[in-house]
Formats: C-alpha cells, sequence, structure tokens
C-alpha cells in the first residue's frame, strides 16, 4: 500500500468516526438521526455539548501524540514521552496544589499546572546539563529524577487534601476526563495547542536531525542547544496546555507515535502528521466509549491507559515477529 | 601551491585549563584542493584536532583562519559551513538511507522549510555516483558496515562543503573496502574538495594523502608532505617501535620490525 492509500485511508476513518461520534450518546432523537433540527433538546445535546467535546478530544489526542513523538525523535528512544520526563507528574502536582489554594475556579489551576510543567523542564535542563554524560542520556536520567520530586509533592499534596472534598476532586482530575467540556474550554485550550502543533508540523523535517551527534550539528550550521531546547519547550507548552485540563491521559504520548512510526516510517515529514491524525482517532474513540458505554461517565484516562496497554502488547508482537521474519 | 584554505597559527590545546597540553604551538596551512591526513597513536588528540578545525572545540591560545577557495582574489570568504564525519553516529537505526543522506542538505534550506525537488535530485545523483542507490530504501540499522561507512561519506558528499573532516574513515573496514573509501577520498579532491582525515595506519596516509600532521604523544606536531613526514625515524619515533615503510611498485607495506 503506498503512503498516499495509507493516509487516505486514516484521514477516512478519522472523518467517519467523527460522525459516530456526534451521533453516539445515550439520548437519542426521538425524530432520527436525519431530522435532528426538529429536536431542539437534542440540538442543543449535539451543539453544545457533543460538539465542543470532539473537538477537544482531537485536539488532545493531537497535541499528546505529537509532543511524545517529538520528545521520541529527540531522544531517539521510543519510550520517551512527557511521561518518562516528568512533565506529567509535574503538571499534576501543579493542578493539585492550585486546587487546594484556589478551590472555586478554573484558571488559577491550569496556570500553576502549566508554570509547574514549565518549571520541570527548567529543572531537566538544569540538571542534565550538570551531569556530564550523553545528551540524551543525561536528559533521561533527570526527567526520572525531576518525575520522583514532582510525585512525592503530590503524593504530599494528596496526603494533606481534606478527604471529604478536596482529594475526590484531585483523583478524578488525575484519572483524567473531558466530561466538563464546553465552549469556553474549547476556546480556551484550541489556539494554544493549534499554534503548538502548526510550529511542530513546519519544524518536523529539520527535527530528524536533531538526533544526530552534537558535532555533525555544528558542521551543519545548526545552533543545537538552542534549537532542540526550543522545540522540547513547544512540546512541553502544547501537553501542559493540555492536560492542565483534562487532567493526567497516559499512553497516548508512548503509543500513538510508536504506531505512526510502524505504519508511516521513521522520517517525521510522515510520521509526524500521521502521529497527530491517529492520536486524534485514539482519543476521539476513548472519549465516546467513556461517555457511552456505562450509565456514568469513566474517566479517559482509564481508557487510554486500557487500550493504550493493550495495543503496546499487540505492537510488541507485531514488531517481534516482523523481526524474525527479516532477521 | 598559493591557496591555503586553513590557517594554523601557534595552537595550543589543553583538556585541563592549561595544566596539560593536548598539543602545543601548532603551524600548519592546509593547502585547498588536497588531502591531509592526521596520523597518532590512539589518544593522542587527533579527533580533537579534527574537532578544533571543526570549530566544535574552543582553542586555548592561537588562531585558525579559514579561507573560502571559490572567493575571488582580495576577498577572503569565511568557510560557511564544514563536513564532518565522526568515528562513531548516533544517527536512528529505522532512518531510511534516503532520508539520512537528505538530512546534508540541511544547511541550505530554512527552519521551516522542506527539502524540494533540486535536494532529492542532489540526494539521488550522489547515491548513484558513489553506488549505494540500491541501499536508499533499507533502514540504516539492516546494511553492513561498509555500506553504511558509505552511506555516512554520502551525507558529508550531499552537504557540499568545500572542506571535509573525516575521522577514521578507513581503518575499520575490510581490505575491498578501504580501498573502495579510498577511491572516494580521492575523487573527492578531483571535484576540488579539501580533506582532512584522520588514521593510525601510515600505509592509508601515504597512499591517498598529499600532507601529513604526525601528532606525537609528547604533544609536538610535525606539518608538510607525506612523503617528508612519514619517513621510518618519524614512525618509529611517533609509535615508539621499530618501524619501516617498504614500497612495492606503486604499493606501500607498513611492517614492525623484531627486535632480535
Amino acid at each position: 500500500m503506498s503512503i498516499k492509500q495509507k493516509y487516505l485511508i486514516t484521514i477516512l476513518v478519522f472523518f467517519v468516526l467523527i460522525f459516530i461520534a456526534t451521533f453516539a450518546g445515550r439520548y437519542q432523537s426521538a425524530s432520527g438521526v436525519l431530522d435532528y433540527k426538529s429536536d431542539p433538546l437534542f440540538k442543543r445535546l449535539v451543539f453544545d455539548i457533543r460538539i465542543p467535546r470532539i473537538i477537544l478530544s482531537i485536539i488532545v489526542g493531537a497535541g499528546l501524540a505529537a509532543s511524545g513523538l517529538i520528545m521520541q525523535t529527540i531522544f531517539q528512544n521510543s519510550l520517551a514521552d512527557p511521561g518518562i520526563l516528568g512533565i506529567n507528574q509535574a503538571a499534576g502536582f501543579g493542578a493539585a496544589l492550585g486546587y487546594i489554594l484556589f478551590p472555586t475556579s478554573n484558571l488559577p489551576i491550569r496556570v500553576i499546572a502549566f508554570v509547574s510543567g514549565i518549571f520541570a523542564l527548567f529543572l531537566i535542563i538544569l540538571i542534565s546539563r550538570q551531569i556530564n554524560v550523553y545528551r540524551r542520556l543525561s536528559l533521561i536520567f533527570a526527567g526520572i529524577a525531576v518525575s520522583a520530586f514532582f510525585s512525592a509533592g503530590l503524593g504530599l499534596i494528596k496526603y494533606l487534601a481534606d478527604p471529604l472534598n478536596q482529594l475526590p476532586s484531585i483523583v478524578f482530575w488525575l484519572l483524567g476526563s473531558l466530561s466538563t467540556t464546553n465552549w469556553q474550554a474549547v476556546a480556551e485550550i484550541t489556539p494554544i495547542s493549534v499554534a503548538c502543533i502548526i510550529t511542530l508540523f513546519l519544524l518536523r523535517w529539520r527535527t530528524n536531525a536533531y538526533a544526530l551527534n552534537d558535532s555533525i550539528l555544528h558542521s551543519m550550521g545548526i545552533k543545537r542547544n538552542l534549537e532542540i531546547y526550543a522545540v522540547l519547550s513547544i512540546s512541553v507548552l502544547l501537553t501542559t496546555v493540555i492536560i492542565s485540563y483534562t487532567g493526567l491521559i497516559g499512553w497516548v504520548g508512548l503509543i500513538i507515535p510508536n504506531i505512526a512510526r510502524l505504519i508511516f516510517g521513521y522520517d517525521l515529514r510522515r510520521s509526524l502528521p500521521s502521529a497527530i491524525i491517529i492520536g486524534a482517532i485514539f482519543v476521539l474513540i476513548s472519549d465516546t466509549m467513556a461517555r457511552t458505554l456505562v450509565a456514568g461517565e469513566i474517566p479517559l484516562g482509564i481508557i487510554t491507559a486500557f487500550f493504550g496497554a493493550l495495543i503496546f502488547v499487540i505492537l510488541m508482537f507485531a514488531k517481534g515477529n516482523s523481526l524474525q521474519k527479516n532477521g | 601551491m598559493g591557496e591555503f584554505i586553513i590557517s594554523i597559527k601557534e595552537l595550543s590545546y589543553s583538556y585541563t585549563n592549561g595544566r596539560q597540553f593536548a598539543f602545543k604551538d601548532l603551524n600548519a596551512s592546509i593547502p585547498a584542493h588536497s588531502i591531509t591526513s592526521i596520523l597518532g597513536r590512539n589518544g593522542a588528540g587527533k579527533t580533537t584536532l579534527l574537532l578544533i578545525i571543526l570549530g566544535y572545540l574552543k582553542t586555548v591560545h592561537g588562531t585558525i583562519q579559514y579561507y573560502n577557495p571559490k572567493s575571488t582574489e582580495g576577498q577572503k570568504g569565511e568557510i560557511l559551513q564544514i563536513a564532518y564525519l565522526p568515528q562513531v553516529e548516533t544517527a536512528p537505526e529505522a532512518m531510511s538511507v534516503y532520508d539520512y543522506l537528505l538530512m546534508g542538505r540541511i544547511p541550505y534550506i530554512s527552519p521551516f522549510m522542506q527539502p524540494n525537488k533540486k535536494d532529492t535530485n542532489i540526494v539521488n545523483n550522489y547515491a548513484k555516483i558513489i553506488e549505494i542507490d540500491h541501499l536508499l530504501e533499507y533502514p540504516l540499522g539492516k546494511i553492513s558496515g561498509g555500506e553504511l561507512q558509505r552511506v555516512r561519506f554520502g551525507r558529508a558528499l550531499v552537504q557540499e562543503s568545500d572542506l571535509i573532516l573525516l575521522d577514521e574513515p578507513i581503518t575499520h573496514l575490510d581490505l575491498n573496502a578501504k580501498q573502495t573509501m579510498m577511491r572516494l577520498i580521492k575523487y573527492l579532491k578531483s571535484l576540488g574538495k579539501t580533506i582532512i582525515f584522520t588514521t593510525h595506519d601510515p600505509v592509508e596516509a601515504l597512499e591517498i594523502a598529499d600532507h601529513a600532521l604526525l601528532v606525537s604523544n609528547d604533544h609536538k606536531i610535525k606539518f608538510g608532505k607525506a612523503t617528508d613526514i612519514l619517513t621510518d625515524k618519524n614512525l618509529s619515533d611517533c609509535f615508539d617501535l621499530p618501524i619501516r615503510i617498504l614500497f612495492s611498485g606503486n604499493s606501500f607495506g607498513c611492517i614492525v620490525e623484531k627486535r632480535t
């Protein structure tokens, strides 16, 4: 199958899923799908609840997948993602802290989560510069340390939080969910996320090269530290903007890039656009399941983790088999 | 030999901030369109010297000036970029040979742009010349060591720099691949490029190099015509072994005399 055909199929699946997600739900219009305009409740449901939620799940999937793929490419490690580097934990810590300090308003929670994520990136860069070993490895080391540091902080906040009022909200947020999505949230998250995704998309070919030796980058006239940290900062911004709203949605940034590379090849010119679409598809399916499977709402993070782990195992089997065949 | 592409004056480099020198007071003028070999024992600082010429490591004392051989008289343009081939590379194994070669075009393409038809033509053209066009679709991890070396060489070629630095490009190859690589380096020279490569095998240097930089472990460096520098005496001093260079027709051999 040619690359073009693969893209065509992926995009087709994407649009079919948007259509299905729009009309899937517990409330079904009495007058049928095509005649939905005659049912005012259904119309409101679709336009005020389902469509913003669909838009946001597309942004979440696309953003987390793009961010994960960029980090995996730069660190040359197909397990590296914002989770490994501690960005997720830092954002989680920030959001929990924000919730304790400002229990009634949403915005400060998001701002603190975001600031905390960026702070984690600074810590990672600072620590990794002091570890005088191989660059990519030192960043992973720093990431593990930062991750543990913020996990400890998060644990402390959970321990100190009011078990009746505060703890359940923190725990629910940590599980990740899009259940409170409205147009306002879409308006807050979309512009900055889309700007980040477009920037990463435009830089996709050059980003390939950041995996090469520092000395080669130097010979090519690339200001390596400046460029790599700039691209990493954009990825972190993208991740924290998303998870400061949605909570911890794991596995998207880890699994989707691997699938995209497996189907569309290593080069970011092809794997980045495909990871963006596949990521959107994955979260769209997961979120549609989250709101339709049972009468209540299953936290999205649980579903992405469940299917993420499942796909991960299948992926490993597929990779193992293809290795046996070729080698 | 009027044109010098690099002029090194009084260059010293120290790993330990001036207490211990990797080398001291190096003077060398490397002419354009020539092949220079940096020869020395393991750990003598060959790679360090190459990285200093690249501009990746900053010098403690002394100056390096670069001149662009293509610039017109009286106008000493600086070389914009130097192609470099390290000894070991961290290139991703899953990347295809073609995509890898294409990265050589990075200096010519602005960060937000993608390579165009002209760039892909350049890649295809060089791939044909160095006979790696049958490998283009393979991932880097699935080709042999000799092929990988040629592919890496191809990337430096695609970069189209006037000055090309190669760190041990020949040493670890089999006899046949060695000859291929030496032929390719001579081919680069015929294109008007200036090549500097490191090695610890005098034979490689004598076969293809016009000039030699002999790095001894006592941090003294000898620079000059390859045949003047790579004498039995100089090599014996450098490697601390009784070394003799043998000639047979157009070929060289290097033997170590057994002490009896």
